[in-house]
């Protein structure tokens, strides 16, 4: 299991399509996104390699600026089980 | 309603991330962390010049976990896609854990295969090297030398800089600071005095407008880029402007993108100091109080080799002196670059590059500027540095909140080690240099030796080191905490003959068997980053400290260690002159570690200081507290009564310590924001306002450049620009990022990004296999015509972090004859199908 919390930066006219987006990948939820363009993001996923790719593809998404991580919790437990 | 264990965990990382981005989740009450048995200490990131402060998690002695610093000022809890993966650069399944020997019949033998050997019979055959080319009589016949790094924490640069300039009389050290900060250090000097910027990160929520000069951001310093995105989209009119020779991800945040012809920068920034004195928007008060005016040499060649044509094509090669004008005839030799001239050059529309100059001459807007690669890996890197502060300093935005030109590093101490504790080959700690008779009394005085040991000329640097060595002039030589064989540029032609060049000696310290270590005759392993208590200082001036949080593998040794170490194996009769060791006082028979270590200050804290329920395994070895001895005597340069340069002031060690770093200088335990202003710098008295005490007049110099043409530019047959560089996923050679799997996964190799027309012309498709070749290799990979990066027509960019494709053996080892760095941003090259 991996969990990270994200700051995401996206261009505000691009906005409602970055969540539409961000929201298509799996394991993404939106908590709060500012009108400005600055949204919160969790990442929540089983394999942890997955959720580095999941990492990755938000920062490809159209009218993102930029993602900055805050927070991540891994369990390795999970993986081998 | 009871939540899970797994929305617990996503509540802490969305409350997280709502806190560092400053937006409110509501409903949501910070929940308290679950106790995992995971002991947390504060780090720095490993990686790049940011600085950023990590929590460091270990679990049974070893390093589990990591997280951005909620308490760091840097990063304000924040942490890139690198960062993220931080503790597996530790736990690469090849770590090396023992000495490694070129072998044949149980012998050393240059041609052998590498054999594990112990630390003492590695120590053997070392010394017997270094001796061999060293002549205590004759300094002149001494051919031994070392390549150090910006990764090095603050006392492993000290340490290895006296070893070699106190001890074995040699300033053939060099840090590989060399390839990307020299430039920046080059115009610091010249232009005010003292190195290092004056502003710091804080500017990133002053300014109103930011200009990123040949600086991709978004991708090399990404929290820094979150700050920058976050003022742009909070502060209203906040705008950015982007200059490169090729698109990149930073222009996605651009109000103004520029794609300019290489090396037409010098240009640009001509035309807008021209724009400012046309339009009068220069600050006359500030001008005439802070800054005198001055003109550079011109026609200064290209750092080559003095029999290369282009070096004896130059009329004044490699010579940096400038002149005093008056500011009429500096306005004169602006007035050439109008803004017709500078679209020619440049190749960029008329009414973005006045957009541009305009947001530096409204007096009423904040600007700050930033730069990197672009700037420095030039061979005008100092000259363009400088054209960049003659606008700052023509406008007074300079050294107070949002106005800062600001100069980015790469490493993560380029500034706290390569600079700052004097590991160039002609520096000593603290700014001082080695060929000013006042500063080499002064460090033989503190470092209780003659003063005849430092030689009074600047050592071989990098590229020159590569040259020496392949010309059989330099015999010895060590490598300590870098890949240079993979970084440094003409490998074919001058780093790899140098390595393998029967009359020389190769040592490679490092973690891993990189290309630079496996190029080596001896490969010692190296405790790295968490293994050992280190200390780093950042581009804002920072020094920030951290404990040892677990042991390194095996028998590896960090750095520190391996130095200190070694200064055993040599007697002041096997280096110094006898005059030397008369004068000294010392007997011949005192080991180097004696004078250099045991010297009563660097071995003057008790084991006793250590901090509790941390290991310091250097100081357990060696029987006092090295880390702080080192520290304390590198203060007596930088915070001492009576020190030749003032304003490198540092705290106590202690201090550090239990601080989120401090920005020097740093007196009475308080840091300075920004330097040469009244009020923020106490350097600068009451009255004074502004004053560059860096200067003997207190001024800042302005000084004229012209636009000189590159080194090498594309040609009938080679017609392509080539341009190198880094991505995102992977920090510099690659030999930490490509063994975190995730980060392999995510970029597993170099590409060629190219215009999608430059492909068509070549009958190329995406992903084709192609060959690219300068006139001094090749290198085969595949073509990229889509994704982050977007070069021009008639350009191509290629990153260098993939060992399998030596991106190097393409580059020109033309420098700027100044800084002596190279130009890896500048080359022609071809592309064929392959």
């Amino acid at each position: 299991m991996s969990i990270s919390g994200l700051v995401v930066h996206a261009r505000s006219e691009k906005l409602a399509g970055v969540k539409t987006a961000l929201e298509a990948l799996e394991g993404v939820e939106i908590h709060a996104a500012n009108e400005d363009g600055r949204l919160v993001v969790t990442v929540d996923q089983l394999v942890n390699n997955e959720a580095a790719d999941t990492l990755f593809k938000i920062r490809e998404v159209d009218g993102v600026i930029d993602a900055a991580l805050v927070y991540n919790y891994f369990d390795e437990d999970t993986v081998k089980a | 309603m009871k939540l899970t264990r797994r929305d617990f965990i996503k509540t802490n990382a969305a409350v997280a991330a709502a806190t560092a981005a400053g937006v409110t989740l509501p409903g949501i009450n910070k929940a308290e962390a679950a106790a995992d048995g995971i002991r947390w200490d504060k780090g720095v990131c490993r990686y790049c010049g940011t600085g950023c402060g990590v929590l460091v998690g270990t679990r049974d002695g070893k390093v589990v976990a990591s997280q951005g610093d909620p308490d760091a000022p840097v990063n304000k809890g924040l942490n890139c896609i690198k960062g993220y993966f931080l503790p597996k650069i530790m736990y690469g399944e090849d770590r090396l854990t023992k000495p490694l020997l070129r072998m044949k019949n149980g012998k050393f033998d240059k041609n052998g295969e590498f054999a594990p050997v112990s630390w003492d019979q590695a120590f053997d055959i070392m010394a017997e090297k270094f001796k061999a080319a060293i002549n205590p009589e004759d300094p002149q016949a001494t051919r031994v030398g070392m390549f150090g790094s910006g990764q090095w924490t603050i006392w492993e640069g000290y340490a290895a800089a006296k070893f070699f300039k106190a001890g074995l009389r040699s300033n053939n050290i060099d840090p590989n600071a060399r390839h990307c900060m020299a430039s920046a250090v080059g115009a610091f000097m010249r232009g005010f005095g003292i190195d290092e910027p004056m502003g710091c990160y804080d500017d990133l929520e002053h300014a109103d407008v930011f200009v990123l000069w040949g600086a991709n951001m978004a991708e090399m310093h990404p929290i820094l880029w979150s700050r920058l995105t976050n003022t742009r989209l909070t502060k209203p009119g906040c705008e950015v402007h982007v200059l490169s020779t090729f698109e990149h991800r930073s222009f996605e945040l651009a109000d103004n993108g520029m794609i300019f012809t290489p090396q037409s920068d010098l240009a640009i920034l001509n035309y807008i100091a021209n724009y400012i004195i046309q339009n009068k928007a220069y600050n006359q008060d500030f001008i005439d109080k802070h800054v005198n005016f001055n003109a550079t040499t011109t026609d200064i060649g290209y750092g080559l080799r003095d029999e290369h044509p282009l070096q004896k094509a130059a009329k004044n090669p490699n010579k940096g002196k400038f002149n005093k004008i008056s500011f009429e005839e500096y306005a004169k030799a602006v007035s050439e670059y109008t803004l017709e001239k500078a679209v020619e050059l440049s190749g960029v529309p008329a009414e973005q590059l006045e957009r541009l100059a305009k947001a530096y001459a409204d007096p009423k807007k904040k600007v700050s500027s930033y730069w990197t690669m672009g700037f420095n890996q030039h061979t005008r890197g100092v000259w363009v540095n400088g054209l960049l502060y003659n606008v700052h300093l023509l406008m007074g935005k300079i050294s107070e909140p949002g106005n800062s030109p600001f100069s980015l590093t790469g490493q993560p101490s380029a500034c706290g080690t390569a600079r700052e504790v004097g590991t160039f080959a002609h520096r000593l700690p603290a700014d001082l240099v080695v060929m000013n008779e006042k500063h080499r009394a002064f460090a033989a005085k503190t470092w209780k030796i003659p003063v005849e040991v430092i030689p009074p000329k600047p050592g071989f640097h990098a590229v020159l080191q590569h040259r020496m060595l392949k010309d059989g002039k330099l015999n010895a030589y060590w490598v300590q905490c870098t890949n240079n064989m993979q970084a440094a540029p003409n490998m074919n032609e001058e780093g790899y003959p140098g390595y393998r060049n029967e009359a020389n000696f190769i040592v490679v310290s490092d973690p891993y068997p990189t290309v630079t270590a496996t190029s080596a005759d001896l490969i010692l392993p190296t405790a790295m980053w968490m293994e050992k208590e280190g200390a780093y200082g950042n581009a804002e001036r920072r020094t920030q400290f951290w404990r040892q949080q677990v042991d390194a593998p095996g028998e590896a040794k960090s750095d520190i260690w391996q130095v200190v170490e070694f200064s055993k194996r040599f007697q002041l009769k096997d280096v110094w002159s006898k005059d030397m060791i008369a004068k000294s006082g010392y007997s011949a028979d005192k080991s180097l570690y004696e004078v250099l270590f045991a010297n009563g200050q660097v071995n003057k804290f008790g084991l006793d200081q250590l901090q509790k329920g941390h290991n310091n395994s250097e100081s357990k070895d060696f029987g006092f507290y090295l880390q702080k001895g080192i520290f304390e005597e590198y203060r007596m340069f930088n915070s001492a009564e009576g020190i030749p340069k003032k304003g490198h002031e540092m705290a106590e060690f202690e201090v550090y310590h239990n601080a989120r770093g401090l920005r020097w200088p740093v007196i009475d335990g308080k840091e300075t924001l920004w330097r040469f202003r009244e009020g923020y710098d106490p350097h600068v008295k009451a009255g004074e306002g502004v004053k560059f005490y860096g200067k003997p007049d207190g001024k800042a110099a302005i000084i004229f450049a012209p636009y000189e043409p590159p080194a090498e530019s594309p040609d009938k047959e080679y017609d392509l620009w080539l341009s190198t560089g880094r991505v995102l996923e992977h920090w510099h050679s690659g030999s930490m990022t490509r063994r975190v799997p995730e980060l392999h996964r995510a970029y597993p190799s170099a590409q060629v990004y190219m215009h999608p027309d430059d492909a068509e012309a070549r009958g190329l498709k995406r992903g084709d296999a192609i060959k690219i070749s300068t006139r001094r290799g090749e290198v085969l990979t595949r073509v990229e015509t889509r994704g982050r990066n977007k070069p021009p027509v008639g350009l191509v960019f290629m990153p260098w972090f993939d060992e399998s494709q030596l991106t190097n053996k393409l580059t020109l080892d033309a420098t700027d004859p100044l800084s002596k760095e190279t130009d890896f941003k500048k080359c022609a090259c071809k592309v064929v199908k392959a």
